[in-house]
């Protein structure tokens, strides 16, 4: 099945048909740090955070360390790895520094990153076609290959929890991922179809179906219902 | 609004939000907005995920009015070490300085 359907009543440009299929099939290549079956599995997860009785308790909770328990796994990716993507899938306001060095020291800032762009890339793609009523496709053919497990050189501490390049161009945000730059790039063409489109990003007055500050009431209203300070 | 709500919260109502959404704004413009929530629903995971601070920019544009909405209230505020000076850039790239 097409990630976005070309058979939509909406006429959904092109570019975003285009667009997520490629991605789709890209998440499930073998990765710098994880092999394709993992970042397969990683992206079921995302899927069971949905129905998982944990991360329901945990986002009723005042805190969601107060709920101990075992997530309602479909893999056999590390704990570490599973509460990753169903944290991030659920509740992404919440997450902490602390919560984060712990997953770190287990699974390596790189493999982090890898997994938390792959969790991102699936969102936004399965996000579009759920707020259009539009199904979710498979989940794609997971790649052969073996990670290369290269790390970039121009890497260091800029103040995150992670490691990104210090050459700042833009936003701290376009930069977040940029530990894993080949999957970094999946997140990039993906913020580009959605929102930023190159030079128009600059722009105040946008030549599209919604003005420029109709598109960023509706991204705020999302911020502050996810609460993220950024 | 309503349809953002609905769609980030994954409310019952999301067909119905959705169905007058398209009533009023038409096709086109729906899949622009579902194309904003779904980024942004990405775009705020990555940057709580990797704990990046607000650009020094972005940091001073909003100095005067994050406290009063209870932004800084969020658990990411204190990823970020500066508060900033009220400022506004003369550009939307000058933002993200």
């Amino acid at each position: 099945m097409a990630v976005t359907n070309h058979d939509s009543e909406l006429d959904i440009d092109p570019m975003f048909i285009s667009t997520h299929n490629d991605l789709w099939l890209r998440l499930g290549s073998c990765g710098t740090w994880w092999t394709g079956p993992q970042r397969v599995a990683a992206m079921s997860e995302v899927r069971a955070a949905f129905e998982c009785d944990l991360c329901s308790e945990r986002s009723e909770a005042l805190s969601p360390l107060m709920i101990e328990g075992v997530h309602d796994s479909v893999s056999e990716l590390p704990p570490e790895a599973v509460d990753l993507v169903h944290r991030l899938t659920t509740d992404p306001g919440r997450l902490t520094q602390p919560w984060a060095n712990t997953i770190i020291d287990v699974l390596g800032e790189e493999r982090y990153v890898e997994i938390v762009t792959v969790v991102c890339v699936q969102y936004v793609i399965e996000s579009f076609a759920r707020n259009l009523g539009l199904p979710l496709p498979d989940l794609p053919e997971a790649g052969d290959g073996i990670p290369n497990h290269v790390r970039p050189t121009d890497v260091g501490d800029v103040g995150a929890w992670v490691s990104q390049t210090v050459d700042k161009k833009l936003a701290n945000v376009s930069r977040a991922a940029s530990l894993v730059p080949d999957t970094e790039v999946l997140w990039r063409d993906l913020v580009q179809c959605h929102y930023s489109r190159g030079p128009q990003f600059a722009e105040l007055v946008w030549d599209r179906a919604l003005a420029r500050p109709q598109v960023e009431l509706l991204a705020s209203t999302v911020s502050a219902l996810n609460e993220c300070f950024y | 609004m309503r349809y953002a709500e609905s769609a980030v919260q994954r409310d019952s109502d999301l067909t119905e939000s959705r169905t007058r959404l398209l009533r009023l704004i038409g096709p086109q413009a729906l899949v622009e907005a579902s194309a904003t929530v779904s980024a942004f629903e990405g775009l705020n995971r990555i940057a709580d995920a990797t704990g990046i601070q607000l650009d020094a920019g972005l940091a001073d544009e909003s100095a005067d009015f994050r406290n009063d909405l209870g932004i800084n209230s969020y658990a990411g505020a204190v990823n970020t070490k500066s508060n900033g000076s009220p400022d506004r850039a003369d550009s939307v790239l000058g933002i993200f300085r």
